[in-house]
């Protein structure tokens, strides 16, 4: 298959596509396809996957602890100035698990994995694309694809899951403390309480999100970078509409698989 | 920065790694938590409606999580049909004519089920049996029948039993159908006759008060009544009297010194004793005289008659006594006892 990212075949092919759906969707084709090339060069490509999670999430651990601790313990807080007037303190460990696990812990890291990687990848790939790096590398009949776009897309996604679960821990353990300023409350009991509320289901469905939520930033974003035709004044121009179909496809995707989670 | 690249693989791997553990670890939790590994006897459980139900709603026995509510459906029967599995450590709890009872939070809409367990010592539950909610008819039953006791809210209770009742009463096989409506009407019908019976009382009694009218008894009778009291209390005064002239008739006689008594009975024996025997028991009986009267006096208007006889016997009584008074031999008579019987013959009822 011709690729789709071919110097001469991107005018027909993507740059003047008028159906952007249609070229981002034969894009994300091309990724699937590329990907058994992506295990052929294993050696090459995987010190990019490490950098690319080490970026995107180890880097990213402390911002994620921060917000997750202050989002676990406003949750906690407000909570408990309503629920206690309707004597359903209980309902905490609900509200915590159900917003924490099910939504926020996806939807935030994605946020800061949209604000911190995405615009990275968007930018170095739309520089690359000026700079005529990506022209190189196919001179070499190295696919761009496979070398480039293929690492970061999965090392935002792995970044991403595992974010999303240091996240949830950070935010329930900052519940905790959060609670434990109302009443002293037992780690462990807190646990276990919460633990009656957390269904395996909870944390396979934030798995899948994060999965789904990775992808999307790293897909689109990507994506977007390589739509630099020749400008550098491009670059900014593309990472903004990086982030915000990021963003968009994030929220749509969050309301779909919690559309999914609910009916089936 | 180099140094991060240099053990690039190693944070990485720790990085992953502790993230891996957390969910494994989490996911293990939560199965032992859910009692995932152990077998669990899956029973039929049915309930009148759905809401708060919910995939893996924890059932409790005495505040113990004995299993889970799953895959529940609305039957054909319009009842919700859903598998109830109890942990193995609980199978033994599970004997026949046990049921369910889900209470509903009304501000969450979430659920609390409760395993109620039969009263009655009986064999375990064959696996795969119903054990039905206490709000349907199979559950309600065993409410009625007291197999059950229902623990929490006494009212919700109440009212529970009382839509049992009612729902009893109103089924179609039921010999008793319709006898709740029934009792209200004949407790309307007996209320009616009752109202028409007030109303004749009323109208009678009306009648009766009238003292124009024709029909005025009973105010005539208490006129009666009126005029005969008046006449006992006349009459008593008489009979105080007559008791005064009595003693002093006795007190005369008592000492008999005058030369009458001497040439009539110079002894005493024949006239004088005699005489005071007789006046000494007529003096014990005037008291009776005068209770029978008080008697009398509570009687009707038929007993009118008979204190007119007892007044013409206390006439000729104290005309006896007049008599004896007025007899120059024995006392020294007077003139004060012929105005009182006057006056008594006034009085008299008509």
């Amino acid at each position: 298959m011709k690729s789709l990212l071919n110097i001469e075949a991107r005018p027909k092919s993507l740059i003047q596509s008028q159906n952007r759906l249609r070229s981002f969707l034969l894009y994300n084709l091309e990724i699937f396809l590329e990907t058994i090339q992506f295990y052929s060069q294993w050696k090459i490509n995987r010190n990019i996957l490490y950098r690319q999670i080490l970026f995107t999430g180890f880097e990213a651990l402390g911002i994620i602890t921060l917000i997750a601790v202050v989002i676990g313990g406003l949750i906690i807080l407000e909570g408990n100035s309503i629920l206690t007037n309707f004597g359903q303190s209980k309902l905490l460990f609900t509200i915590l698990v159900s917003v924490i696990t099910r939504e926020l812990g996806c939807v935030l890291t994605a946020f800061i994995v949209t604000a911190r990687s995405g615009t990275a990848i968007a930018t170095e790939l739309g520089n690359m694309v000026v700079n005529q790096e990506i022209e190189a590398l196919q001179s070499f009949g190295i696919s761009p694809i496979s070398y480039l776009v293929l690492p970061r897309l999965l090392g935002v996604i792995i970044s991403m899951i595992t974010l999303s679960i240091y996240f949830n821990v950070a935010a329930l353990f900052g519940g905790w403390i959060i609670a434990s300023l109302f009443h002293p409350i037992d780690f462990l009991e807190f646990m276990n309480s919460l633990f009656q509320e957390l269904l395996i289901a909870d944390i396979i469905l934030g798995l899948v999100k994060s999965f789904f939520f990775g992808y999307i930033i790293a897909s689109v974003s990507s994506y977007q970078g390589l739509q630099v035709s020749f400008a550098r004044t491009e670059v900014p121009q593309r990472t903004i509409k990086a982030v915000v179909f990021s963003l968009s496809g994030v929220i749509v995707a969050d309301i779909v698989l919690t559309l999914m989670y609910y009916f089936y | 920065m180099k140094l991060k690249f240099r053990y690039t693989e190693k944070i990485i791997g720790t990085f992953l790694l502790i993230a891996v553990v957390i969910v494994f670890s989490s996911i293990l939790f939560l199965l032992l938590n859910q009692k995932f590994f152990e077998r669990k006897y899956v029973y039929k459980a049915k309930f009148l409606d759905a809401v708060g139900l919910s995939q893996n709603s924890p059932v409790y026995f005495k505040g113990f999580k004995i299993g889970i509510i799953s895959n529940f459906v609305l039957g054909d029967d319009n009842y919700i049909s859903a598998d109830f599995e109890v942990y193995s450590d609980f199978k033994d709890k599970i004997i026949v004519k046990s049921a369910l009872y889900k209470a509903v939070n009304v501000i969450t809409q979430a659920s609390t089920i409760e395993f109620l367990q039969s009263v009655e010592d009986g064999e375990i539950l064959a696996e795969g049996s119903l054990i039905p909610a206490i709000d349907v008819p199979e559950g309600k039953q065993l409410l009625a029948q007291n197999r059950v006791k229902k623990i929490g809210d006494p009212l919700n209770s109440m009212l529970i039993n009382l839509e049992g009742l009612v729902e009893n009463l109103q089924k179609d096989n039921n010999p008793d159908e319709g006898a709740l409506f029934r009792a209200l009407v004949n407790l309307a019908d007996a209320a009616e006759q009752l109202k028409k019976l007030s109303d004749n009382i009323n109208r009678d009694l009306d009648k009766l008060s009238n003292k124009e009218s024709e029909n005025g008894a009973l105010y005539q009778v208490v006129v009666n009544l009126n005029d005969i009291t008046r006449d006992l209390k006349t009459t008593t005064a008489l009979t105080n009297q007559i008791l005064k002239k009595t003693d002093l008739a006795i007190s005369n006689y008592s000492k008999p010194d005058s030369l009458g008594i001497k040439l009539i009975d110079p002894t005493g024996e024949n006239i004088v004793n005699p005489l005071r025997k007789t006046f000494t028991q007529l003096n014990e009986i005037l008291p009776k005289v005068q209770s029978f009267t008080e008697y009398l006096n509570a009687q009707t208007t038929d007993i009118t008659l008979v204190i007119d006889d007892l007044k013409t016997v206390l006439r000729q009584v104290q005309q006896t006594f007049e008599s004896l008074n007025k007899n120059p031999l024995i006392g020294p008579g007077g003139t004060e006892m012929n105005q009182s019987y006057y006056e008594l013959n006034q009085k008299r009822p008509k």
